[in-house]
């Protein structure tokens, strides 16, 4: 057995939009408390380690269908979508006074990365062993909680800790009202151009003469919204550790990174350029025992793992009927 | 075996939904994980470098002591992959998904997590410090949730102690593990069922003990 912990330092390509709550129309950013070294409180912004976790388990996921090469020709159940994507759920079917251990063995040979993860299927929950951590704002207020190799490279780097609030900006965006434009009005069947004109104009009207009433039931369906978001550029301190007790462990757990960091993109307006983190540096320790550790610079240019390939591949047949019939 | 003062150095907040932590319990789970057994129910009985009580119904080993700086919370949450099952990758044969009840209902549970006074947790044991070491520095998450960052250990110390009158167990009449209620030392326990050894979760295994107090 050894744990593999890996962590990486990422840089926010895009703007993060990731939102914990909204309050009327503004959304606030993701954040956790920490204590400082005075022993005070604040709240830092974060990526949460269940949108991090999540991101891995999909990359995984795909990963694991492209191996077998049958991410273009499977159409999944409800079941296995479940299963492969948010880690399937106790469905109560079977005998739960039984623990089915060859069945819990052939699940995490078809699919490698289920023993990393874990998920439920059937009667039973499939523990996990792998552990990750929120994606935290590298900032003034946390730089007692870095990794000392972050430390280091900072200082190589010549970069300077701001606050965490600098990293944060609010802006905002409004979704348009199409019959607010002439050329666009045009488009309209000619009773649908006239009531968006008469509804214009009675907004006018309503204004005009300050009848809130009147101007509440024609007024136009533009919609301002706020959000805070971390600005580009920002460094966020992230890591995952997992227990491996095979080399196949390690190869999922490599190719779960690898797919993850290929395309890292995490919280919302993903469609509108939000979301995209570059790894810039990495470290990589080995923890056999109390006194059997390793620790070293790691490259951030992981590959897909030649065993979890070849493992997945052969078992390409298995792994279509087991997702065909899994209840999870 | 000797007295020992196990101390968890945390990096994070803990969530600590069942109360205390048994180091037992935490004893129990890492040679689980060293030696790879599989989940519950165990095929063996798991043995741990910690001493018995005479009768061999539990060990001599409390439950974490600790205190609560700050509170904070956050949410569980889970939904359907419904942007997935969109893409060709989807069978046709989903034509409709329950998100309100059912397999693919979508949940949001809040989840009280814990800021620890001094970011630390205390044991008291007797055991094989050399054993204890080794099987705890596999533990590197502790508590709920440990698979999305919480209760992350950034050190684990093993320290031999002074024993006082009930070591490990009993502290100035207050029981620092469930105990059977008429076990020497206690004084005005406050009493619950709670199952005495691990695993804790077991519930058909409750009896009736005098009970730690505090919720960390």
């Amino acid at each position: 057995m050894e744990i593999v912990r890996y962590e990486f330092l990422f840089e926010a390509a895009q703007p993060i939009a990731h939102h914990s709550e909204s309050f009327g129309n503004t959304a606030v950013a993701m954040r956790r408390k920490i204590q400082l070294e005075d022993g005070s409180f604040v709240e830092i912004p974060i990526v949460t380690a269940d949108a991090m976790r999540h991101a891995l388990r999909e990359a995984s996921s795909f990963a694991t269908l492209d191996a077998a090469g049958v991410l273009n020709d499977i159409a999944l159940e409800e079941g296995a979508m479940r299963l492969l994507f948010s880690g399937g759920m106790l469905t109560g079917k079977g005998d739960a006074s039984a623990i089915k251990l060859d069945a819990y063995r052939e699940m995490i040979d078809v699919v490698p990365a289920l023993a990393l993860f874990g998920g439920c299927a059937g009667n039973r929950a499939v523990p996990g062993r792998l552990n990750v951590d929120d994606a935290t704002l590298v900032c003034e207020e946390y730089a007692h909680y870095l990794p000392a190799w972050v430390t280091a490279h900072l200082a190589t780097k010549g970069r300077h800790l701001d606050t965490c609030r600098a990293h944060i900006e609010e802006v905002q965006r409004v979704r348009g009202d199409a019959l607010l434009d002439p050329g666009k009005r045009h488009l309209l069947s000619p009773g649908a151009r006239a009531n968006a004109e008469d509804r214009l104009l009675a907004s006018g009207e309503a204004h005009e003469s300050g009848d809130e009433k009147a101007a509440a039931s024609s007024k136009s369906t533009m919609m301002p919204r706020r959000f805070e978001r971390i600005v580009q550029g920002s460094l966020l301190v992230w890591g995952l550790e997992a227990t491996c007790y095979t080399p196949l462990d390690r190869d999922t757990l490599d190719t779960a990174a690898a797919a993850f960091l290929s395309m890292a993109r995490v919280g919302g307006k993903k469609a509108t350029g939000h979301g995209l983190l570059r790894a810039v540096a990495a470290q990589k320790e080995t923890l056999v025992s109390y006194t059997e550790r390793t620790v070293e610079a790691c490259s951030i240019s992981f590959r897909m793992g030649a065993l979890f390939r070849a493992h997945v591949a052969e078992r390409k047949d298995r792994l279509r009927a087991f997702l065909s019939t899994v209840d999870a | 075996m000797e007295p020992l003062h196990v101390t968890a150095r945390l990096l994070t907040a803990i969530a600590l939904p069942g109360g205390p932590l048994a180091l037992d319990a935490l004893l129990a789970a890492a040679v689980c994980r060293r030696d790879d057994i599989p989940p519950p129910p165990p095929v063996r009985p798991i043995e741990i470098p910690v001493e018995r009580e005479p009768g061999g119904r539990f060990h001599l080993a409390t439950f974490s002591l600790g205190a609560a700086a700050r509170y904070d919370h956050r949410w569980v949450n889970r939904r359907f992959p419904i942007e997935i099952a969109q893409t060709p990758l989807g069978s046709l044969r989903i034509r409709r998904v329950h998100i309100s009840g059912g397999p693919a209902k979508s949940y949001r549970i809040p989840l009280e997590t814990i800021h620890l006074e001094a970011r630390r947790l205390d044991w008291y044991a007797v055991g094989e410090r050399r054993e204890i070491e080794e099987l705890l520095a596999i533990s590197r998450y502790i508590g709920k949730r440990r698979a999305v960052g919480l209760g992350r250990v950034e050190r684990w110390e093993v320290e031999p102690c002074e024993p006082w009158p009930g070591f490990p167990l009993v502290r100035d009449g207050r029981a620092l593990r469930p105990l059977p209620p008429d076990w020497p030392g206690l004084v005005e326990p406050v009493m619950e069922y709670r199952t005495i050894s691990y695993p804790y979760w077991d519930a058909t295994a409750r009896v009736l003990c005098a009970v730690p107090e505090g919720v960390c």
